[in-house]
């Protein structure tokens, strides 16, 4: 028996017979990459913070295991949540956690990078860091612990976390890793000591070291000052934007092949970043300009690469709006007959309904079985130009009524509650707008073609104001007020002539008010999230496990108020804890395009008309391709 | 074109319960790009289907899956791609092609060899595998088997068609597949139990060693059962 074969697994067999889908602990995936622990100097260990099958499916994860594995002086494991059963085995027998890969313990790695993709998995970080047995408070962390380091869409207001990080990467991530790893070992082979090494990286453009800063507060709890600690350390950190027409930049073409189901199994094409559309609500659409597209011929041989490596049968080309991708026809002449001799599937999400996406998507998809999606976030022509999605009813009906001959019968359609300037006929508008729809389709498909009546599903989410949006100022609106409105739709529903074809969820307003109190906290906020962890609170993303009463006491026990940080809305002048982030796009813009939203007044998108938002810095993507 | 093809499952496969298994496999081929058949209909998936599920946890040197192929393939080729587009958790180890009339593995599936080994952990060493040995050798072994609807008594020496002890531990031949079957750690759990001791699975290693077949009025490895003559 060859020795590779006798892989040793960290738990004994005890342990992992006792426990659910021990395969979340033991790797061995197709595709895994197993470096010789001793033989590469430099160790990163990459964290999701969550279950192994929520994690799995994470693209930035690949990335930035792909980056890292690629470089001979370094390897990358990963480490995930572990689940109920585990840790409490863990922490009763004070069993350290461990990677994955080389399965060994996380504390042995020189870095443990974890990605905040989402406010909810907050606890679950602590959890992580006390269970591999590193100090929670960066302050606390020895010589020989690893650095920690934050990434991901949350950090971009990373200062509810920064007394747990020893550093924040913001920005994308293909940018500086090399150079943080090349940086790191001149350090260790000068013998700098840890505090050291942090100055260093924190003079690598888009490393943001909490410790190097001191926030000090007014009165009224604003903030009065960002203090610097060292004079090396930046005034601003300048998030990271990657050239996505290089071609040596890192990408998974050997994507790691679960045993497990996970949530997506699929290999994902991610086509291009950023968002031409500039709605108000959106971060994604802020954070990641400017619009920028991968070259046509990497993305089709990186297609079939991705699919001949690992096997998927189905494969996503993702961003965040798929239609705006210029080569999208030209990318699918090349899959469709591949993918059609294969037998894999083509997902294509946040696909605008017009007439070009119904033919593509009748050509992918089983159209009795999936539903049409349209976003139209708000119910009212007025509302949707406050928050400045281009969406027009006409629009919007037209597309509906293409897709209803072409054979579909199901609509999903997305709404917010709590919008700014919304008012209660905005709410009644989503009802009127759902049931035109419906009607729409008894007009257009004759009885004898259709297959029963026709579903209208509608959804509504709770608005969260987010960092680096236009909305950054606005105040949320109260729970009361959100579930008034829901209640309010529902019996609006109701009074349709057609509310038998209508159906309506509407999110859970808790969650959403502890997501808006991370998303535009400070660092005070974190001693709430603390305090929620010392009470027991972890898997926090899960509906059935996060307990609303635990974090309402760690609220009252640290004294704070959501008032301030939710409810209010914020001046001008105020100093917002994530300015010293420079996003790229200009405060004076965001500030621009409050005023216009209060005024009901629409931008246009990028390709029609710039609005100078200060992502032209970046020297790449549509800013620059428009002035051609 | 049918083809029976024979794997092993070691290292962490042990863990891979069948319907990953079989996720995993129909991968394997995607990625070895060879000729496997779909399904008609609406959702067509490759046809492949395994002999007998294996308990997650066990260790297999002869675990079994059918597939048909769109084209002919030279056999030794198919094994040696999917190795390469394979872990080495489940390394293959041949394949067979099937008659025309062969049925399908599932349906002829009659018994299986294991191996069971005590491992560090087991602390009662004077019932395994000596103990053991000695209440095989009854001449009836009744126990309560459970099944959805009801509780029922059964006797489980006639399950068990050879036993006998090896240099690590006890071998044992039980009937498997769809008209009776009996596992290996129920039957050791029967036991200690008896003695007043709990079956706990992390304490004995159970190694799958073969599965047989009943074909042309013979009991023969899956391997042989139908193999088309060249």
């Amino acid at each position: 028996m060859p020795k590779k074969m006798m892989r040793k697994l960290f738990l004994s067999d005890e342990i992992l017979y006792s426990v659910e889908k021990p395969e979340r602990y033991v790797g061995g995936e197709y595709n895994s990459v197993n470096k010789d622990f001793d033989s590469v100097p430099v160790h990163v260990c990459f964290c999701f913070p969550d279950l192994y099958e929520i994690g799995m499916a994470n693209l930035g994860m690949q990335i930035i295991y792909e980056q890292f594995n690629r470089r001979p002086d370094s390897l990358c494991d990963r480490v995930y949540s572990p689940w109920f059963d585990l840790d409490k085995i863990l922490w009763e027998q004070k069993i350290p956690l461990f990677s994955v890969e080389s399965q060994r313990p996380v504390r042995d790695f020189d870095f443990l990078l974890i990605t905040l993709q989402y406010e909810m998995c907050y606890t679950n970080v602590l959890r992580i860091l006390e269970l591999s047995q590193i100090p929670l408070f960066s302050a606390d962390r020895k010589e020989d612990d690893p650095i920690v380091i934050g990434g991901g869409s949350s950090s971009y207001n990373p200062e509810p976390m920064a007394d747990f990080f020893d550093v924040f990467y913001i920005g994308e991530s293909e940018t500086q890793y090399d150079l943080m790893v090349t940086t790191y070992r001149k350090c260790k082979e000068k013998g700098l000591s840890r505090s050291e090494i942090l100055e260093a990286l924190s003079e690598i453009p888009g490393l943001y070291v909490p410790s190097l800063y001191e926030v000090t507060y007014n009165e009224d709890g604003t903030i009065k000052e960002r203090i610097k600690l060292s004079w090396k350390a930046p005034e601003k950190i300048e998030r990271q934007v990657a050239n996505l027409k290089d071609p040596l930049i890192p990408y998974p073409k050997k994507p790691i092949v679960p045993y497990l189901r996970s949530m997506m199994d699929r290999a994902t094409l991610e086509v291009m970043r950023g968002c031409v559309r500039g709605c108000r609500f959106c971060q994604a659409g802020m954070i990641y300009r400017p619009k920028r597209e991968r070259p046509l011929s990497y993305l089709s041989e990186t297609a079939i690469e991705m699919l001949r490596n690992s096997g998927f049968d189905e494969i996503n080309l993702s961003s965040l709006s798929t239609s705006d991708f210029s080569s999208l026809k030209e990318l699918l002449d090349v899959l469709l007959p591949y993918c059609e001799a294969h037998h894999v599937n083509i997902g294509i999400p946040s696909l605008r309904i017009d007439s070009f996406s119904l033919e593509c998507m009748s050509k992918i998809q089983d159209i009795k079985k999936t539903s049409l999606t349209f976003a139209p976030e708000a119910g009212t022509e007025r509302l949707r130009r406050v928050i400045n999605k281009g969406l027009t009813e006409e629009t919007i009906l037209t597309g509906a009524e293409e897709a209803f001959k072409g054979g579909w019968n199901k609509v999903k359609l997305y709404f917010m509650l709590g919008l700014p300037q919304e008012t209660e006929e905005d709410v009644q508008g989503i009802a009127d707008l759902s049931d035109t729809i419906a009607a729409l389709y008894y007009k257009t498909v004759p009885k004898e073609n259709r297959q029963g009546r026709v579903n209208v599903t509608i959804s509504t989410s709770y608005f969260i104001p987010k960092p680096f949006t236009p909305f950054q100022w606005a105040p949320m609106a109260l729970p009361e007020t959100f579930l008034n409105r829901a209640y309010l739709l529902k019996d609006t529903i109701k009074s349709k002539l057609n509310q038998k074809s209508l159906s309506y969820h509407y999110h859970d307003e808790a969650q959403s008010v502890l997501e808006g109190l991370f998303a535009r906290g400070d660092r005070k906020v974190g001693k709430m999230i603390l305090k929620a962890y010392q009470k027991g609170c972890i898997f926090d993303a899960w509906s059935e496990y996060i307990s609303f009463d635990k974090w309402e006491e760690a609220r009252k026990e640290t004294g704070i108020s959501y008032d301030f940080y939710l409810y209010r809305e914020r001046e001008k002048d105020e100093k917002l804890p994530w300015d010293f982030i420079d996003a790229g796009i200009n405060k004076e813009f965001l500030w621009n395009e409050w005023e216009k939203a209060k005024s009901a007044t629409e931008t246009l998108n990028c390709s029609e008309s710039c609005a100078s938002c200060g992502a032209m810095k970046y020297e790449g993507g549509i800013c620059h391709e428009r002035a051609n | 074109m049918n083809v029976r093809i024979k794997f092993r499952k070691s290292g962490i496969a042990r863990f891979v319960g069948h319907l990953d298994v079989m996720r995993y496999f129909q991968k394997c081929f995607r990625r070895a790009e060879i000729p496997i058949a779909y399904s008609k209909g609406f959702s067509p998936h490759p046809i492949l289907s395994i002999a007998n599920p294996l308990s997650v946890g066990f260790y297999s040197d002869a675990e079994y899956m059918d597939v048909e192929l769109s084209e002919e393939m030279d056999l030794n080729l198919l094994v040696k791609r999917l190795n390469e587009s394979g872990t080495e958790d489940f390394q293959v180890l041949r394949a067979v092609k099937l008659k025309d009339s062969s049925e399908n593995a599932m349906s002829i599936v009659t018994a299986s060899d294991y191996e069971i080994v005590a491992t560090e952990s087991f602390q009662s060493g004077e019932l395994f595998p000596l103990g053991f040995l000695k209440f095989l050798e009854r001449d009836s072994i009744l126990a309560t088997k459970k099944t959805k609807k009801s509780e029922a008594e059964v006797d489980l020496k006639p399950l068990i068609k050879e036993y006998r002890e090896t240099e690590n531990g006890i071998f044992l031949k039980l009937l498997t597949g769809s008209r009776e079957n009996l596992k290996p750690d129920f039957l050791l759990s029967v036991y200690l139990t008896e003695q007043g001791i709990s079956y706990r699975n992390f304490d004995f290693r159970i190694t799958r060693k073969e599965i047989y077949g009943f074909s042309e009025g013979n009991i023969k490895s899956l391997l042989s059962c139908d193999e088309a003559e060249i």
